[in-house]
């Protein structure tokens, strides 16, 4: 990596992303590519945050230890230090994870066009934009708010932690300093300057380390949603695409209207690839090439193989009267649908190595956070601070879990649906070869894309309901321990 | 690299063979026969089990039962794996052998990514050997060790679960010669697994092979019929035609390895499970310090063959994803509908399996996990009661 | 209109006549205000009331039928294009099955029609039911009651004059209400039986290909007509997925919701009266989802049915693009299009005993808690 990033122009995933890896960076987030401004700083800002995190939660993790006597306590505290474990665990792991991070980014940095389905790319690039940047801001709103409720709830209730007195073995309540989480301070945080400055520096933590972990979570969605609607868009075009083939070897009323897309006297490539344009990856090929990694299979402007009898002397004349340059195109119309797929199917395996491990880290650490919020929900005993708390706790683990299921669902969804697309349209009227096309995307959509937890599991509605059904389960047997 | 990579690949075997020959397991050998050190391997283990049932049967203490039991399922676990070597010796010779022939036969190809991705191959068994032996070492020694410095500092003497007969071992000399023979029997315990468990890793790090050289096959195929019109249909033909060949090697080798591998895959999942739940219970109602040494290394002995069965897994979805990448759309019917004939094979890709029903990858040894975690809850609850 | 579709007659008739459909007339205002006013005064007097925890259920179960009859009737005038699109393409479909003069055919519509008859007859008497039981409950308590607990502010409605005035209100306007509600479970209901009658017509169709003496054209037409057939069944079916998808989300939660609690009532009331009330809410609730979970599930077994009935014909005496026509056509119908939950999850009679189990659960853990 040079150490001066020009922000060059940037297409593709990465500039729909845009805001998302601003956010990251300011936030103190290792994503420093794509971004202008002196790596040395960027890495400095950095590295400052994950003083201040790790310092922050090592206080947290010796209040757990100093406090481990009372059961109360001790559960209590291990909640708030699992949920901060979360935060730690995803900064950590996209510091190690860059690399990989930057090419998942850089995977759709030049997709292939085709003039014919140009406008219907650009269309559902629009609602994957549009729905990328709903979510984005709507996160961002859930993660403040729930900030400054936390921040609020400091204020309510009392401010003591349980300790067990030695004297008696009885529980007793002991005052600690107004805060909001509950840390160990090697100065006295009771008042004064000291009690500013920590419970500026805890509100920071707070907000910064909500932020960090929902960033990466909203950036692995966005990746989803694009490319669901990548899969929307070719369910889209497959009908005029069997139209397209159909009309080769069939005679079809109007074929010429297929073709009104197509200005007469263009001059466009009937697939645009980037091979010609190798300026666009230059400050990345010392960690990805995107030839390298589409398997080159894009040559010099391939001219495709003409099955009209090459070996009679002469193309078989056309039963529509197609031109030669409009049969090109429909042969390279579904090169280029064939090529779209394999390129979607690329990213999603992309997404799944990235951010698999970061998933199943999250389900290992909610798991055991939803067990103990089982546990303290048994102990809810009115509308109180402590019931707002734990249910608090339970809303946003729940609905952080949620989150990524109902997107990792849609994947499956659509991955499979496209098979549907496929046979809504006019294919029995097409030729053997358009036939054979429909019957081989058919076979391979009927396995499932899917993004799984390093091969734990499946991100899926049942991961979520299985989940779900979990927490109930453990509170009942705790229930029923009481 | 100067040298070639079967020559690579037959480096690492040999090394595996020095293990295995120490023990009389040789099953490289197509001459392979039973021979005396087999005999020993097999009376040692005999002998292991007699000593304990005694032990077990004079202390009558159940608790010493409860962990005398927790071991046998690495008793159990080592008979299967020796009963497997001994009587399919030919089975893995001629998987061994058919390995062989890949490397023979593909680095000799004039492209260099041939031989370079089967160096590569030969680099990744490597360095997964390693990770078993360490693992392996670190295990046997810790648990030679525990005891040794526990009975040095506390003056309590930690044994595993078996007496000599003749020696006594309250006397301090008596407990010294126990520990040492004890210390032995692991060592030997712990390098009889590691042999067995080297020829599986040896057979299961192979799909990597086949993934990589039908990759290059495929890309050869398609910049093959890239270029227009000058390929005749019987030359696309063949190479169609190899490239299905080659699938079916990989298919045969899956199926042989599920048909040799399955008792022993079967036995280790299952009895690491349930010696996992023996284990929590008796350090929950005894003391036992060896238990938290065995609990510690059990669960690696679940998942390392949970996480190869994975990597075979993932070496068919690859497999899959790669049929997918020929450019069927370059090609007439006839080809289109073989390409279809094997993209609906790959995507029923038979896997290794656990007792013939669940497939073996890190799903079933997550829910395993969970069957433990649930059973241990019960467990708590009914011991909370008692 | 349609009198002779008697499947979908009655339904029809009865929201024309409240101007849900068809009809653009004062009726759908007056019946939409008195509903929404309705609603307030129930969500005021549960806001607002100290009943115990039996009063507070029974309410609330009241107040999720209400408003899911707004939900209903606001759907139907939101809606109102796509779903008369649908019943003429209901009808158009029902006339070319009719014009085919097939026996097994014409059995099976008159079956749907018998069917259809005796579905919407049953769930109106069983509105009527409903209706009686709301009316007589004040009758069976002691003191003053309304039969759904409404609150007016600034009014005391067990004071002489409000009180008659109130529960006169309540008895016109709960008839109103089935109205609203009854004849569109039986609708969609309906579009899914006549769904299920395409299903079977298809498969008839391509049963009998053996019989016929077909050249190898006339075949060949058959088969692609079959195909755009099933097409036209795929498009029929996900037109109803869209129009109703999520209002059977919300049904599917709300009733999951209200069974648990209702069960959860029948550790508390006492006297057998008020054991077989509760009864009779929860039976309705079940009846409710079982009739048109049967009928969901019933549809997509017969869109699979259709690849077994593809595999059934003579396609190895046929030539191979007809062959791979067939097989394309077997493939589809291995993902059966099905009516969905909220677009996730297919209805299935798996579906409900997921929910039965759920609940149930829910209902355990409630009672080890407050029992």
């Amino acid at each position: 990596m040079t150490s001066s990033m020009q922000p060059g122009k940037y297409t593709g995933l990465v500039a729909d992303l845009m805001p998302n890896i601003r956010a990251m960076r300011y936030s103190g987030l290792f994503m420093h590519s794509f971004t202008g401004g002196s790596l040395f700083m960027k890495r400095v800002y950095s590295s400052v945050h994950m003083f201040v995190i790790v310092l922050h939660i090592s206080m947290i993790l010796v209040n757990l230890a100093m406090n481990a006597e009372e059961v109360n306590e001790l559960s209590g505290n291990t909640i708030t230090t699992l949920f901060f474990t979360h935060c730690i665990v995803k900064f950590v792991y996209l510091a190690i994870n860059q690399k990989n991070f930057y090419r998942t980014l850089n995977i759709w940095n030049q997709a292939n066009s085709h003039p014919l389905f140009a406008e219907s790319d650009a269309r559902y690039h629009g609602i994957a934009l549009a729905k990328m940047r709903k979510l984005f801001f709507l996160v961002m709103l859930t993660t403040f708010a729930s900030a400054t409720a936390w921040t609020t709830i400091t204020f309510f209730g009392e401010s003591v932690k349980f300790a067990i007195d030695h004297n008696t073995n009885e529980t007793i309540k002991v005052d600690i300093p107004r805060l909001p989480i509950k840390m160990f301070y090697p100065w006295n945080a009771g008042h004064g300057m000291f009690y500013m400055i920590s419970f500026v520096l805890q509100v920071y933590y707070v907000l910064f380390s909500m932020v960090h972990s929902n960033l990466c979570d909203v950036m692995f969605c966005s990746w989803l949603i694009f490319a669901c609607e990548q899969l929307q868009h070719l369910k889209g075009i497959m009908k005029p695409l069997m139209e397209l083939s159909a009309s080769l070897d069939t005679y079809r009323p109007n074929s010429a209207a297929l073709f009104r897309s197509l200005s007469a006297n263009s001059k466009s490539e009937l697939i645009h690839n980037e091979e010609k344009d190798p300026t666009a990856d230059m400050d990345m090929t010392g960690i990805y090439s995107t030839k390298a990694d589409w398997g080159a299979q894009f040559r010099a402007p391939s001219t495709l193989q003409s099955f009209n009898g090459g070996t009679n002397g002469g193309p078989a004349a056309n039963p529509n009267g197609l031109t030669k340059k409009q049969e090109m195109m429909v042969r390279s119309a579904i090169k280029y649908w064939v090529e779209r797929h394999k390129h979607v199917v690329r990213l999603v395996a992309a997404i799944g190595d990235t951010y698999g491990a970061a998933l199943l880290l999250h389900m290992l650490i909610s798991t055991i956070m939803l067990t103990l919020l089982a546990y303290q929900a048994t102990k809810i005993n009115g509308v109180n601070v402590y019931a707002f708390t734990v249910i608090g706790y339970l809303g946003y683990a729940l609905a952080q879990v949620f989150h990524f299921c109902i997107f990792g669902n849609r994947l499956i969804e659509e991955s499979s649906s496209v098979m549907e697309a496929a046979y809504s349209c006019h294919w029995y009227d097409g030729s053997e070869e358009a036939k054979t096309f429909v019957q081989i995307v058919c076979q391979q959509c009927q396995k499932a894309m899917s993004i799984s937890g390093a091969k734990f599991f499946t991100v899926s509605l049942d991961l979520f309901a299985s989940v779900l059904g979990a927490v109930v389960t453990y509170f009942m047997v705790l229930v029923q321990l009481k | 690299m100067s040298i070639r990579p079967s020559e690579n690949f037959s480096r690492i075997i040999r090394v595996v063979r020095n293990v295995a020959v120490c023990l009389g397991m040789d099953t490289y050998d197509p001459n392979y026969r039973v021979n005396k050190k087999t005999a020993m391997t097999l009376s040692a283990i005999i002998i292991y089990s007699g000593f304990t049932i005694t032990t077990v049967i004079r202390l009558k203490n159940w608790k010493f039962a409860l962990q005398a039991l927790v071991l046998a399922g690495f008793v159990i676990q080592s008979l299967n794996k020796f009963y497997v070597g001994v009587r399919h010796s030919q089975k893995i010779y001629q998987i061994y052998h058919s390995v062989i022939k890949i490397y023979k036969e593909f680095e000799n190809y004039p492209d260099p990514r041939y031989a370079s991705d089967l160096h590569q191959s030969c680099r990744r068994l490597r360095t997964a050997l390693i990770v078993a032996s360490i693992m392996y070492a670190v295990g046997v020694v810790g648990m030679i060790m525990l005891p040794i410095f526990v009975s040095l500092f506390t003056d309590k003497f930690t044994f595993m679960h078996f007496h000599i007969p003749g020696i006594d071992v309250t006397t301090e000399m008596g407990a010294w010669i126990t520990q040492a023979v004890h210390a032995v029997s692991m060592a030997i315990a712990g390098l009889g697994l590691l042999a067995g468990d080297s020829t599986i890793i040896v057979f299961l790090m192979q799909p990597f092979v086949f993934v990589d050289i039908l990759r290059l096959k495929i890309y050869v195929f398609n910049q093959f019929v890239d270029i227009p019109g000058t390929r005749s249909e019987s030359e696309i033909q063949r190479m169609l035609v190899d490239i299905m060949k080659f699938h079916q090697e990989y298919l045969r080798f899956i199926f042989r390895c599920n048909d040799l591998l399955s008792s022993i895959v079967s036995t280790q999942v299952s009895s690491a499970g349930v010696c996992i739940i023996m284990t929590i219970f008796v350090l929950m109602t005894s003391d036992w310090l060896g238990g938290y040494c065995f609990a510690i290394v059990l669960i690696p002995n679940l998942y390392i063959y949970c996480i190869l069965g994975t990597f075979v897994e993932n070496c068919s979805a690859t497999i899959m994803y790669e049929v997918y990448n020929i450019s069927f759309y370059n090609l007439k019917a006839r080809h289109q509908r073989q390409v279809l004939f094997m993209l609906s094979k790959t995507q029923r890709t038979e896997m290794m399996q656990v007792l013939g029903v669940m497939p073996l990858d890190v799903s079933t040894a997550l829910q395993v996990t969970k069957s433990i975690y649930s059973v241990t809850m019960v467990m708590i609850n009914f011991l909370i009661i008692k | 209109m349609f009198e002779d579709i008697k499947l979908i007659y009655m339904n029809v008739r009865i929201l024309r006549f409240w101007a849900l459909l068809y009809d653009k007339n004062v009726k759908r205002y007056i019946c939409l205000t008195l509903t929404i006013f309705h609603v307030a005064t129930q969500l005021l007097y549960m806001l607002s009331t100290n009943e115990g925890i039996t009063g507070i259920i029974r309410n609330s179960y009241m107040l999720v039928l209400w408003i899911n009859t707004l939900l209903r009737a606001y759907l139907l005038l939101f809606d109102q294009n796509s779903y008369l699109q649908l019943i003429s393409n209901l009808q158009a479909d029902y006339y070319q099955l009719q014009r085919l003069n097939d026996g097994y055919v014409t059995h099976l519509l008159d079956q749907v029609n018998r069917q259809g008859q005796l579905m919407a007859r049953g769930n109106l008497f069983f509105g009527l039911l409903t209706c009686i039981g709301f009316g007589l409950y004040p009758l069976s308590s002691s003191e003053r009651v309304l039969p759904f607990g409404s609150k007016i502010p600034g009014v005391n409605e067990y004071a002489t004059p409000y009180y008659q005035i109130w529960f006169v209100f309540h008895m016109l306007i709960t008839p109103m209400g089935c109205c609203m509600y009854i004849p569109y479970t039986s609708l969609c209901v309906a579009f899914i039986m006549f769904g299920i009658v395409m299903c079977k017509a298809l498969q008839h169709r391509l049963r009998c290909l053996s019989q016929k003496q077909l050249t190898r054209e006339q075949l060949s037409v058959e088969i692609v007509d079959c195909i755009i057939y099933h097409q036209r069944i795929i498009d029929y079916i996900q037109t109803i997925n869209k129009l109703t998808t999520y209002i059977f989300l919300i049904e599917f939660l709300a009733f999951g919701a209200l069974l648990c609690a209702l069960l959860f009532m029948l550790i508390f009331v006492d006297s057998t009266a008020h054991v077989a009330i509760v009864g009779a809410y929860i039976n309705m609730i079940l009846a409710q989802i079982l009739a048109l979970y049967w009928y969901a599930n019933e549809l997509r077994e017969q869109n699979l049915a259709i690849a077994t009935a593809a595999y059934e014909t003579e396609w190895f005496t046929f030539d191979l693009a007809i062959r791979k026509n067939i097989q394309l056509m077997i493939l589809r119908a291995q993902r059966p299009a099905s009516i969905r939950l909220g677009n996730i999850r297919p209805i299935t009679l798996e579906l409900f005993q997921h929910l039965l189990n759920t609940t149930y659960t829910f209902f355990t853990v409630l009672k080890r808690i407050y029992g």
